[in-house]
């Protein structure tokens, strides 16, 4: 197919290129002319990341043909403003803290750009709609249209007043601008997707489609006869030990006789582009042999199940107890007793996963979008039978983790690549392939009973919780243990029991998600505590007042509580402001 | 390799060359927002495909009056067709429908023509199309058609106009014109923005010479079945009665006992059934407010 020549505006510089007839405008700009402040967030035209403005109108460039822009304007954050003269845009992106981790924020920032064109003085509602096809998950956007607002005031020559972050300097005291805020604004920020080096392979996973299954035979044949592909790699092309996890090495880098959950990496093919590894991945001839799947936890808990690892499906029971709950049941005069369900998240950071590895002479270095590189350097080290100081973790900008990039995720797989063929391996994964192979939060199964007297002071409670943590344990332990200790939120009680599981199923991995096991818990305490409130004839704020831990307190775990006890305070603060409504 | 050459088309008669030349080894591309998403899932095209863009073509990118009828070009985009007055003051279904669909990045490039062809069964364009009467105009090499889009959508993603043979032009609406006919939409959604609804209701009300009864009324709620759905006996049900609150209540709650949408991820068949009467009532009641009028108690 012949390339065709195209000529259009680029930020303004009458710009000729010749490009492929099915590049979209996102390759050719971040792959041909190099401008990665644009982004790909989900490849499908849905969250925004890569809007870029043609003829001044926001377009998600991931599904829009490159050649249409001939004759025509393109404009990119990079043509925004510059490290000497900000657009006032990126300026009070920055003072009014708009920006985290910066992924969103070049679409954000050409979004509003537009709408400013068009409408010099919006109101918050029209930003709101504006920027509906943005998606942002640090931010909670009102941040972002505080900004906005702020930009148009200062674009029509208004004064803005009101709090803004100032920069660098002691930052006691002060607000100051986040220091990796000016490159976020400007587009030139190096996440990991962004960075390319010469001589550079692309890799892409073979994953198990099926959610549990013996792994007969893996051939890489078919993939490695195709031109352009350079390696295929199996669980037999790792020297070190084919063995991690962050609290038990359950998990292996590469599956080896067993598949536990649709979407376990099996095998890396390593080709010259990103679409040729993809293609060649599918001509990764595996053949499994399915095993039944469980699911459900609670089904995984009975002794009869199917073990999915040989020490059996309960991978950790933690026990709290505290006085004597059954004498603590007998004094209740209430008695509430309801379960709950909760649900698998994903974290959704805006940012997919990316990593690229290159030898700096004997060095294995690894960049890529992480919350905890040391740990990484353990597991690369271990995967390759390096010491650890021949092993660096570098952290480019990280576009959102929220906890799901602590767990390793695909930093091994450039590593392995890289040690294997000796040239630098990239791997960028796509919206579906983060969906498939990243960790999630922990679906839960709660059984909860208090007791309390008719006056509403708690006597005895009782909480059983069951928590997913698919197929491998990752943060399981500690997740679930959370969960234990967080069982009663702020509130007080003399007599507790609880017993918290992490139950291996055939789903994808729960890992680290922010709150770390405890948001599930208040979804079953607070509803309990409201319960007792109606049978006492107690207001929801008295229940609470009456129950909740304060100086001298015993927590479940039966830490005496000293300083530093805020619930009470908060739940005033929350009353005054509730009766001020 | 997802398709082999992208031609951008200049003119109808220049697409309808290109067509006679391909035979059949074209496809027609506006916006391209859906097509595009589905391509991209390929890993190895199909065939050898070479995509004609029509969304610059301009005789199909105005909104004009032309006699009693609005003529919308197949390649007007969404945002166009939302921001239009011409079509906000003589089609309003179509512009509220066209407003919500996707999000501002995708209404700024996807076309009223994609959206019709694409045949989803509660397309925001689809539904007031239905609800307004429009009919669509297809040009071929072998000659032009005329279709009303009821008869366009045939199942779920299925249209009859074959996009390696034909080109859909233009949409004939015919006008709302005030004191005595206008249009509304209603739709649900779990959020507020960038959402496919849960249910959405488009009417057309037509009132007689004297405004005090209904003439004629379409209704439309979607998905309810695979292609946008006419409330037929609660049409029937308004034709010629006085305009009062108890004939449109009786009306809505006739759409609902008609309706049989079905489960899926967006809400249950349950809810959706009870939700057609709510959305089919206040859409009629945004219809006559838009012609001043308020019901009778």
């Amino acid at each position: 197919m012949p390339k065709k020549e195209i000529t259009f505006s680029l930020n303004g510089v009458e710009t000729t290129v010749a490009v492929g007839q099915d590049t979209f405008l996102l390759q050719l700009l971040r792959e041909e002319l190099g401008l990665t402040g644009t982004k790909e967030g989900c490849g499908n035209g849905e969250c925004g990341a890569c809007t870029v403005l043609v003829d001044g109108l926001p377009m998600a460039s991931c599904l829009y043909p490159a050649v249409k822009v001939d004759g025509h304007s393109v404009n990119t954050v990079e043509g925004l403003g510059s490290h000497k003269k900000l657009h006032p845009l990126q300026e009070w992106f920055l003072k009014l803290g708009a920006v985290q981790c910066g992924f969103c924020t070049p679409g954000l920032l050409m979004t509003a750009k537009a709408l400013l064109d068009r409408n010099p003085n919006p109101t918050p509602e029209e930003i709101k709609l504006a920027i509906s096809g943005n998606l942002c998950r640090c931010t909670g956007y009102k941040k972002v249209i505080e900004a906005i607002l702020a930009a148009a005031a200062e674009l029509r020559g208004a004064t803005v007043s009101g709090r803004q972050d100032v920069e660098g300097g002691g930052s006691l005291g002060r607000s100051i601008i986040r220091v990796d805020g000016a490159p976020k604004v400007l587009g030139s920020a190096r996440f990991a997707a962004d960075i390319s080096r010469p001589g550079m392979f692309h890799a892409a996973v073979v994953a198990s489609p099926h959610p549990h299954a013996r792994i007969v035979s893996i051939d890489t044949e078919p993939a490695l006869k195709m031109d352009g592909v350079v390696a295929a790699l199996t669980h037999k092309d790792i020297p070190g030990v084919n063995s991690y996890g962050v609290i038990i090495k359950d998990q292996r880098f590469l599956a080896e006789d067993k598949a536990r959950y649709a979407g376990e990496p099996v095998a890396v093919v390593i080709a010259k582009t990103g679409e040729l590894a993809h293609r060649a991945a599918e001509k990764v001839a595996i053949r499994y042999e399915t095993l039944p799947a469980i699911f459900d936890p609670r089904e995984a808990m009975k002794p009869d199940a199917i073990p999915i690892h040989e020490k059996g499906n309960i991978l950790h029971h933690r026990k709290i107890r505290k006085g004597n709950v059954d004498e603590g049941f007998k004094r209740a005069d209430i008695i509430v007793e309801r379960q709950f369900v909760t649900q698998s998240v994903d974290h959704a950071y805006l940012e997919p996963e990316a990593a690229i590895s290159y030898w700096d002479g004997s060095m294995m270095v690894v960049e890529c979008c992480s919350q905890g590189p040391h740990y990484l350097r353990h597991e690369i080290a271990r995967l390759l039978d390096l010491p650890i100081n021949r092993v660096r973790v570098i952290q480019a900008t990280t576009g959102g983790g929220f906890g799901g990039k602590i767990d390793l995720l695909l930093q091994h797989f450039v590593a392995l690549g890289t040690y294997v063929t000796g040239q630098p391996v990239k791997m960028v994964w796509s919206r579906e392939e983060s969906l498939r192979t990243s960790t999630k939060r922990h679906a839960f199964y709660l059984n909860y009973k208090f007791g309390a007297t008719r006056d509403g002071r708690l006597t005895a409670a009782y909480a059983e919780i069951i928590g997913n943590t698919g197929a491998y344990a990752s943060f399981a332990h500690a997740v679930l243990t959370r969960s234990a200790t967080m069982a009663l939120g702020p509130y007080d009680c003399p007599n507790v029991h609880v017993d918290s599981y992490a139950v291996y199923t055939n789903t994808q991995i729960a890992g680290a998600m922010r709150g770390f096991g405890a948001p599930q818990m208040s979804p079953c305490h607070e509803p309990l505590l409201d319960e007792i409130a109606r049978k006492c004839g107690l207001s929801p704020v008295d229940v609470r007042r009456l129950n909740m831990v304060r100086p001298g307190s015993s927590t479940i775990t039966q830490q005496i509580l000293e300083h530093g006890v805020g619930a009470l305070e908060t739940l005033e603060k929350v009353a005054e402001h509730l009766e001020n409504q | 390799m997802r398709w082999q050459r992208y031609e951008v088309m200049s003119s109808i008669q220049e697409t309808m060359s290109f067509l006679a030349q391909h035979k059949g080894k074209a496809r027609m591309v506006a916006g391209g927002t859906d097509l595009m998403v589905q391509i991209r899932a390929m890993r190895e095209p199909e065939e050898q495909t070479t995509l004609l863009d029509i969304s610059r073509v301009e005789e199909m990118r105005s909104i004009v009056e032309s006699g009693s009828f609005l003529l919308v070009g197949a390649a007007v985009t969404m945002a166009e067709l939302a921001g239009s007055p011409l079509a906000q003051n003589k089609a309003k279904a179509l512009a509220q429908g066209a407003g919500w669909m996707g999000s501002p990045q995708i209404r700024n490039v996807a076309t009223i023509g994609g959206n019709v062809v694409n045949a989803q069964p509660a397309a925001d364009g689809n539904v007031p199309l239905t609800a307004l009467g429009a009919t669509a105009r297809i040009s071929s090499p072998e000659g032009r058609r005329e279709v009303a889009i009821g008869e366009l959508c045939l199942g779920v993603g299925t249209c009859s106009i074959n996009p390696s043979r034909e080109l859909v032009t233009h949409f004939k609406i015919p006008l709302c014109q005030p004191p005595l006919q206008a249009s509304a939409m209603r739709r649900m959604s779990k959020r507020k923005a960038f959402t496919l609804p849960q249910l959405s209701a488009a009417v057309r009300v037509e009132l007689n010479e004297s405004a005090e009864k209904f003439q004629r009324v379409k209704i439309v709620a979607a998905p309810v079945s695979p292609v946008p759905w006419r409330a037929m006996r609660a049409e029937e049900a308004l034709a010629g009665v006085p305009v009062t609150m108890d004939a449109i209540n009786a009306a809505a709650a006739l759409a609902r006992e008609d309706a049989s949408p079905r489960d899926s991820l967006r809400g249950s068949a349950e809810y959706r059934k009870e939700m057609v009467e709510v959305l089919v009532r206040r859409a009629l009641l945004d219809a006559l407010s838009e012609l001043g009028r308020a019901p009778r108690a």
